[in-house]
């Protein structure tokens, strides 16, 4: 009851070129998201790709607010995934991004409604922080989720995707 | 099995518009240590309108810095004594497009300090936002409202769920 962990992902040596959560069971309210990530992208930050449903269509729509550590920026997307801030492995060695994503309510049969919180960790100036407000147009109650690095090829090893699913009993 | 410390306490679907969403008895003899309110639906006005919450019905006392972003425009702003605690400081909510707002509520029941709120506010089209809010008030909380500029339609849901701070 409450907050259930679904599964828990720990990638191994060798990396992996994508994480998926399938057969989530349907008997929750919320779905809750955690990630500690770093990829093989040879740059300060990444992002998660975050599809659900396997759905690749253009249903992805996002509002961000983002500091970096000298200034603030919002801007607005909408295309075939949803994303989230992580390391990329330019950032300082061992430290990975962490990012909570809740999407509410995720078996109605009403477009997803989402919220992320995301932070890049990197002991410098530049680090980013990352709010954004999610709206996937799929009405199917949501059974998988699938993700991918955005910029990189890889999720590092000992990068973690844990899912949890929020229960009203 | 694990004891489980993350408990629902309350909830509801509106069944129709809602000017006031009410949540009542919510325990303060040291079950919960913090509450999470989970909103997500619509509101009935003509474009956008703010969303906001009042402690045990109080209209005073409600202090708030806002840190929204519009896809366009960043913006911050801080109030002091307000009648209520908005979720942001832009229009949170639209008839049109779901918002999913997140109130955390930190050491609710006690009654040696005011009482510290973090707010998430979201709506894809339109607004995401966080809110650090303090209702300066040492009072247990034990109902709230959630009201704005106009009733949260048919079909929004609010789910108040209690964290235990020991097993």
């Amino acid at each position: 009851m409450g907050y259930q962990l679904i599964e828990e992902i720990t990638v191994g040596a060798g990396g992996a070129a994508s994480i998926e959560f399938t057969g989530i069971p349907q008997d929750g309210v919320d779905l809750v998201l955690k990630l500690a990530m770093r990829t093989n992208r040879a740059a300060n930050t990444d992002s998660v790709k975050i599809q659900i449903n396997n759905n690749t269509g253009s249903i992805y729509t996002h509002l961000r607010l983002q500091g970096n550590g000298s200034s603030v920026l919002t801007g607005s997307y909408t295309g075939t995934e949803s994303y989230v801030i992580v390391n990329g492995n330019n950032d300082t060695a061992n430290t990975f991004g962490n990012a909570d994503f809740l999407i509410s309510n995720y078996t109605s049969s009403n477009d997803k409604s989402a919220t992320s919180d995301a932070v890049n960790e990197n002991n410098a100036t530049l680090a980013y922080q990352d709010l954004k407000a999610h709206l996937f147009a799929d009405t199917n109650p949501v059974s998988s989720v699938q993700l991918a690095p955005s910029g990189g090829t890889l999720f590092l090893q000992y990068s973690t995707a844990s899912l949890y699913m929020i229960t009203a009993d | 099995m694990a004891t489980p410390t993350y408990t629902l306490i309350d909830s509801v679907t509106l069944a129709t518009n809602t000017a006031n969403v009410t949540f009542e008895s919510i325990p303060t003899d040291g079950t919960y240590g913090d509450l999470v309110i989970v909103l997500t639906g619509t509101m009935a006005v003509g474009s956008v309108g703010h969303g906001d919450i009042k402690f045990n019905y109080s209209t005073t006392g409600y202090n708030v810095v806002h840190m929204d972003g519009d896809g366009s425009t960043t913006i911050s702003r801080a109030y002091s004594n307000q009648m209520q605690m908005r979720f942001s400081e832009n229009n949170s909510f639209s008839t049109t497009t779901l918002n999913t707002t997140i109130i955390q509520v930190l050491d609710y029941a006690e009654t040696n300090k005011h009482k510290s709120v973090l707010i998430r506010t979201n709506r894809a089209d339109g607004l995401v936002a966080a809110t650090a809010g303090r209702w300066a008030d040492t009072s247990a909380i034990n109902r709230f409202i959630l009201a704005g500029d106009a009733a949260y339609e048919a079909g929004t849901t609010v789910y108040l769920y209690g964290i235990a701070k020991a097993l």
